[in-house]
């Protein structure tokens, strides 16, 4: 499985790569904040969410191709999970499009929670999607714990992230040697082929746990992991927080104004 | 006695399960010496090499620089033993190679600049420091087992116990890891199957079959008779 | 079934994410205790099994394909404590890096997946195994929890959805478990497939039969 995707962009040296991880993840989590809470049909607020989320991205300089195709790759699955809102709310229909004599009807309320919805969502995805595409994994997991984070949970994250691709790789390569000897197997036994690989993987990363941990031991691990991160909050970081905040209460405002 | 750097008297062991994976064990190491442990897969030389720093602890006496490993020196101890575990994939555990490589030293509570001093030292020994930044993931299986090395090597060992260095690698960088071993000059210890490679980094050598210590002697003459062996 | 952004209220996501913090807390305390010092590089390196795991395909009836959620795979094999936290970390890591399920609904997926899919899972895994003989129990026990954590958590996430108030809830709950009745099917078959993969040949490792201490230990 490839993903190279993962910290292809975290070392591009822009404005918003620089940020310290921290200033990030909190300016970021606000935006989402602040768009998850509008009304479904603050349209005009939307707008103006969006052409904030260009400008971020042009500041990030990570090319739109990217960004675009990550929130594809997640579509699918928004679109699955609200394909059944605008069905079975109550109150008056509209006709959402005519295929003949055939009108497909939906209620009123359930479509603009829809549209509503699924505007939302592609918004935050943009959102996390710059989030982790200009910060290097290691960084965002040094700033989760600085943000009080549990520890034990970002070291898990951090181990997760060295040995994923490992664990990855070894069932593709146990897959191709699977396929090479199944061909025509029937459906059943395939499936006991895979179980049968799940556990083998499953066995092979448990002792694999438990060799790092005595690898480990030898250098004098003594329960906890001890680190080096030192965050510097420079100037810009104060001023893109708190120009950020006056940004989303700007939209807000002029949402209430300009959008009703 | 004082240049007896390990001192092993009688050591047996089992695994929690019962399995016996070690009968008797007797050797001496000196200082300054590369002693090589030969012998077939499952003959018992990783269960040893997890000896020489306190990870298993069998019945028996091990002294390592004169003393008993005990709750008190085994930090010490395992600052000073350097193990450098077969898989790289096991020993780089961390999200960038600076930070594998200071992961000793940092448990051994070393200021930090001087931290950032024998990583740089470390990595430098094996030509590997252009990589100081990248994530290990990303490094070739030579470049891995360098790095490996070097993980310990920043802890400032006064020996390195290395279990199969050359297993997966190819003859080119099989030839740069023999130059490499050859010029690191602490005691060390070798557990390997590659019987050329003993003879090209070792002063002395051992056979391990099942368990069992069965035969050693200096290195030349020893492996022409062991080589039928294993 | 990883609820993006947009669609959870306040009045669910925020309780979601104060219940999750605090069970995960709690599974983290009592793993802790089991693992000792060993609880990181194992559970990290579990977490990527899982993650791994959920990402391979197999053929299910007509064509299609689905995949693992694991759930009660993981706490069969390392207990429900353990087994929350590697499910935890796997929907964050996935949250991260692949915006698979929201930042702010990331505490509504850890509840459906990892507390009640999972932890949940397990619990109706002992109840049923207690119910039944031991040989056979164990098979018939972890199917039955499989099928049932997904449906369970799925019904967990209609129930959100109806909470924060995007689908009535006699539209989104019959809907989400339908189509989980059927995905649980295959959940079941592969979770008992790999189970008695793993009970053949390393029963050591399966956690309900050798709890705790089961490697080797350093001295």
């Amino acid at each position: 499985m490839n993903h190279s995707f993962i910290d292809e962009h975290s070392h591009i040296d822009s404005f918003l790569n620089r940020l310290d991880a921290r200033t990030k993840i909190i300016s970021f989590f606000t935006l989402i904040l602040f768009i998850i809470l509008s009304r479904p049909d603050a349209y005009f607020g939307f707008a103006l969410y969006t052409l904030l989320l260009i400008i971020l991205i042009i500041f990030s300089q990570i090319p739109l191709s990217y960004i675009l195709k990550r929130c594809l790759v997640v579509l699918p699955f928004i679109l699955m999970t609200s394909a059944l809102l605008p069905f079975g709310q109550q109150g008056e229909s509209i006709v959402l499009m005519k295929v003949g004599d055939m009108s497909i009807r939906v209620a009123a309320a359930g479509w603009l929670i829809f549209k509503g919805v699924l505007i939302k969502g592609v918004l935050s995805i943009i959102c996390l999607t710059l989030l982790t595409a200009s910060t290097p994994f290691s960084e965002l997991l040094a700033a989760l714990e600085a943000l009080k984070c549990p520890k034990i949970i970002t070291m898990i994250l951090s181990f997760m992230y060295r040995y994923v691709f490992l664990i990855e790789d070894e069932a593709m390569k146990m897959r191709r040697a699977m396929k090479s000897r199944s061909a025509g197997h029937s459906r059943w036994l395939q499936l006991k082929a895979i179980a049968n690989m799940i556990g083998v993987l499953f066995i092979r990363s448990y002792e694999r746990g438990e060799t790092v941990y005595l690898a480990m031991c030898s250098r004098g691990f003594d329960g906890t992991i001890k680190r080096d991160h030192s965050f510097d909050f420079k100037k810009t970081d104060y001023a893109f927080a708190t120009n950020l905040f006056v940004i989303l209460i700007g939209i807000k405002f002029l949402d209430n104004i300009f959008g009703r | 006695m004082e240049d007896k750097i390990i001192n092993i008297k009688n050591l047996n062991y089992s695994y929690p399960d019962g399995t016996a994976a070690l009968y008797d064990i007797n050797l001496e190491i000196r200082e300054g010496e590369s002693l090589g442990i030969i012998g077939s897969n499952g003959a018992g030389k990783s269960t040893l090499l997890l000896h020489f720093n306190g990870i298993l602890c069998g019945s028996g006496e091990i002294d390592i620089f004169g003393e008993k490993l005990t709750d008190k020196n085994l930090a010490q101890i395992r600052g000073a033993v350097g193990l450098v575990f077969q898989d790289p994939d096991s020993q780089l555990f961390m999200p960038t190679v600076s930070e594998d490589v200071g992961f000793g030293p940092r448990n051994m509570g070393m200021p930090e600049h001087e931290i950032d001093k024998s990583v740089h030292r470390a990595l430098e020994e094996v030509d590997m420091l252009p990589a100081l930044k990248r994530s290990s993931h990303h490094l070739s299986v030579g470049e891995k087992k360098r790095i490996a090395i070097a993980t310990v090597l920043s802890m400032n060992p006064q020996i390195l116990v290395m279990d199969e260095p050359s297993s997966n690698l190819d003859p080119k960088h099989r030839r740069e890891l023999i130059v490499l071993l050859n010029r690191l000059k602490m005691t060390k210890i070798i557990a390997t199957h590659d019987l050329d490679l003993i003879a090209q980094t070792c002063s002395r050598v051992v056979l391990m079959q099942e368990g069992k210590i069965i035969g050693g002697g200096s290195c030349p003459e020893f492996l022409a008779k062991a080589a039928a062996l294993c | 079934m990883h609820i993006p952004d947009g669609f959870l209220a306040a009045n669910t996501w925020l309780p979601a994410w104060l219940i999750s913090a605090g069970s995960l807390g709690y599974c983290i305390k009592k793993a802790s205790r089991m693992l000792q010092d060993r609880i990181i590089p194992l559970m990290g390196i579990m977490s990527a099994f899982i993650f791994a795991a959920q990402m391979i395909n197999f053929p299910v009836i007509g064509g299609t394909s689905g995949h693992l959620f694991g759930g009660v795979l993981v706490s069969v094999l390392l207990g429900p404590y353990a087994g929350a936290i590697v499910l935890s970390c796997v929907l964050i890591f996935q949250c991260l890096l692949f915006q698979d399920g929201g930042l702010l609904a990331l505490g509504a997926n850890i509840f459906n997946m990892a507390i009640i899919g999972t932890i949940g899972g397990y619990i109706i895994f002992r109840t049923a195994q207690k119910i039944m003989d031991k040989k056979k129990g164990f098979f018939i026990a972890s199917a039955i929890a499989a099928w049932l954590s997904v449906v369970l958590a799925a019904a967990c996430c209609a129930l959100e959805l109806a909470v924060s108030g995007v689908s009535p809830l006699r539209v989104v709950l019959p809907a989400m478990v339908g189509i989980h009745a059927l995905i649980g099917i295959g959940e079941a078959i592969i979770t008992v497939a790999v189970l008695s993969f793993v009970q053949k040949v390393r029963p050591d490792l399966i956690y309900c039969e050798t709890p705790i201490s089961k490697a080797q230990r350093n001295c």
